[in-house]
């Protein structure tokens, strides 16, 4: 019974607040070593327990989140697709009520999951009020979002004012289509490729030492995984030329369509940007980093560019991945690799201008 | 208004179109053809998705040397449009008005026109043909353009919506002296017969009818 609406409210709602959840992480797993978490966890929950302030600032922004979860639902329930889950109303009384509440269970679950830690550093503490505060407010909580559900299911067109989840955004740059497209229907091979890459650098850097300093290995995993990258590039190339079609003739210049592409890879890189960074200064240099930035960047925007000079088949486009692989891994091994970076980004800049508007897509 | 020169395309070594010199005045033409004789590329040449040999100019700007004035000067809609999936109607039109940055209140009337409100905050994927056809039309008649390209433009409308594009487009000549070039294997709608200049594309090159 439950699969239904788990899948169109629950997975949907993960799936668009991705990049929430993605960044949320990043705030609350990604700033320490993993040694330190348990540690800096365990500080943070002891700040709540001995500064009321911290805890109320704590228990708003999970009243926050809650409203948020009660207006994706509510809005949901407004879209022509999920207008037939007005059939659950059919439910008996009971059944509906505990459907609603393992919905809104499985929205908050980060903050239910968050929550139990409190609750068992409260009781070890002894902190008794505060352990039997939280979990009664994850259940109000909890509760108010099932009851909005069921009466919006019961009673269609109430509470119009907290149904507002999906506001025409301000603004939709090209580059935020490229990465919607790269997160919405390539998040397999978008997954993979980053988690290889970011796994390689991590594991391989991380063991690098003042007297065995030596990056070659990481910097050959790296560029496979740069090789890699022009499956997704090839993909979003393919994309463009069929569903982006318009975008070839509207009003933007040249310089203002390659910025969208030079934004896009940044965002792309993104994944590697941090994991360099956190592994920077130590054990990674500060100039080796920003060779391994450089290189990675350049060669997106040098692959991007070649899509525009001829409209290559898949195969003869792994073949040029290959060469600039090769390319680049000899310049690893010859120290040049800042000297290739620059050659790449003139070159993809030149065949960018010269080739977008000479570029025709394969019929 | 409108201008080739020797404009040429091939696919492949096969000439495609070979246009010596033509000035088209202010004015709707409509173009019709045989499969396979070029309209789509030459609709789609004019709006500038294709490489060709020659130059086209549009109120005297030139999409060879100014290209970015030359596109301002048109909007184009495909006879098949096709969206990404995952964008909703909302999200188009914010788009487009962000580029081609349409007077006040004109998006709103336009999708009022067309009666397209309602699914607009739905993603594309879940649109039918004759919903993505009308948005693209919206989205074409947004801004200013002076010319107006549409590839098949009354295919996958029903029969409502085909009376309102052509309200729409009566209105667009008259008030802002848009000028609009039709592909179509269909028969000029009677409200537009008087208004529309036939043209058929024939031989490689364009031939006026009447």
């Amino acid at each position: 019974m439950s699969s239904i609406p788990n899948k169109i409210l629950v997975k949907e709602f993960y799936r668009q607040n991705s990049g929430f959840f993605l960044l949320l992480f990043v705030l609350f797993f990604g700033v320490v070593a993993p040694s330190q978490q348990l540690a800096y966890h365990y500080t943070l929950i002891l700040g709540m327990l001995e500064t009321p302030l911290f805890l109320g600032i704590v228990l708003f922004a999970w009243f926050l989140y809650g409203l948020k979860t009660i207006r994706f639902l509510l809005g949901s329930l407004d879209e022509p697709e999920a207008n037939f889950l007005y059939k659950l109303a059919a439910l008996s009384s009971g059944r509906l009520f505990w459907l609603c509440m393992s919905i809104q269970g499985l929205l908050l679950l980060p903050v239910w999951a968050y929550s139990f830690a409190v609750m068992g550093v409260a009781v070890y503490r002894h902190a008794d009020g505060t352990a039997l505060l939280v979990p009664l407010y994850m259940v109000v909580i909890n509760t108010a979002g099932a009851v909005c559900l069921r009466s919006r299911l019961l009673f269609p067109g109430r509470l119009p004012v907290l149904s507002m989840r999906r506001r025409p955004r301000r603004k939709v740059p090209y580059w935020s289509i490229l990465i919607r497209y790269l997160l919405k229907e390539e998040k397999a091979l978008v997954g993979g490729i980053k988690l290889f890459s970011c796994a390689a650098l991590y594991l391989l850097l991380k063991e690098q030492g003042p007297d065995d300093y030596d990056l070659r290995m990481p910097f050959l995993f790296y560029s496979l995984s740069l090789f890699g990258h022009g499956a997704i590039l090839y993909r979003c190339r393919q994309m463009e030329n069929t569903r982006l079609l318009f975008y070839r003739a509207m009003p933007v210049s040249q310089a203002a369509r390659f910025g969208q592409y030079a934004l896009f890879y940044w965002l792309l890189l993104l994944p590697e940007m941090l994991v360099l960074g956190w592994l920077t200064p130590h054990p990674i240099r500060v100039t080796d980093t920003a060779a391994f930035l450089f290189s990675g960047y350049s060669v997106l925007l040098l692959l991007n560019s070649l899509l525009y000079t001829a409209p290559f088949t898949n195969r003869v486009f792994l073949r040029i991945c290959l060469l600039i692989f090769g390319i680049l891994y000899c310049c690893v091994l010859g120290n040049y690799l800042i000297l290739l970076s620059e050659v790449f980004l003139v070159t993809a800049t030149v065949l960018f201008f010269r080739g977008y508007a000479r570029y025709e897509m394969r019929a | 208004m409108l201008e080739l020169y020797k404009v040429q395309k091939s696919y492949g070594g096969e000439k495609i179109l070979d246009i010596s010199d033509l000035q088209l005045p202010a004015g709707i033409y409509w173009l019709q053809g045989a499969n396979g004789s070029g309209k789509t590329t030459l609709l789609r040449l004019l709006a500038g998705l294709l490489p060709f040999r020659g130059d086209v100019r549009v109120h005297n700007h030139s999409l060879r040397e100014r290209p970015v004035a030359y596109r301002r000067t048109i909007s184009w809609a495909d006879a098949e449009p096709l969206y990404p999936g995952f964008l909703n109607g909302d999200d188009l039109i914010t788009f487009y008005r962000k580029i081609q940055q349409p007077p006040p209140g004109q998006v709103d009337k336009l999708i009022g026109h067309f009666g397209i409100k309602s699914w607009l905050s739905s993603r594309a994927e879940t649109w039918s043909s004759g919903m993505t056809k009308k948005l693209s039309i919206v989205l074409a008649f947004t801004g200013k353009p002076s010319l107006i390209l549409l590839d098949e433009p009354l295919i996958t409308l029903d029969q409502d919506s085909t009376g309102r594009l052509i309200e729409l487009i009566v209105d667009y000549q008259r008030l802002y002296d848009t000028s609009f070039f039709f592909s179509s294997h269909q028969a000029i709608p009677d409200e537009l017969r008087n208004k529309t200049r036939l043209l058929e594309l024939k031989e490689h090159t364009i031939q006026m009818i009447d």
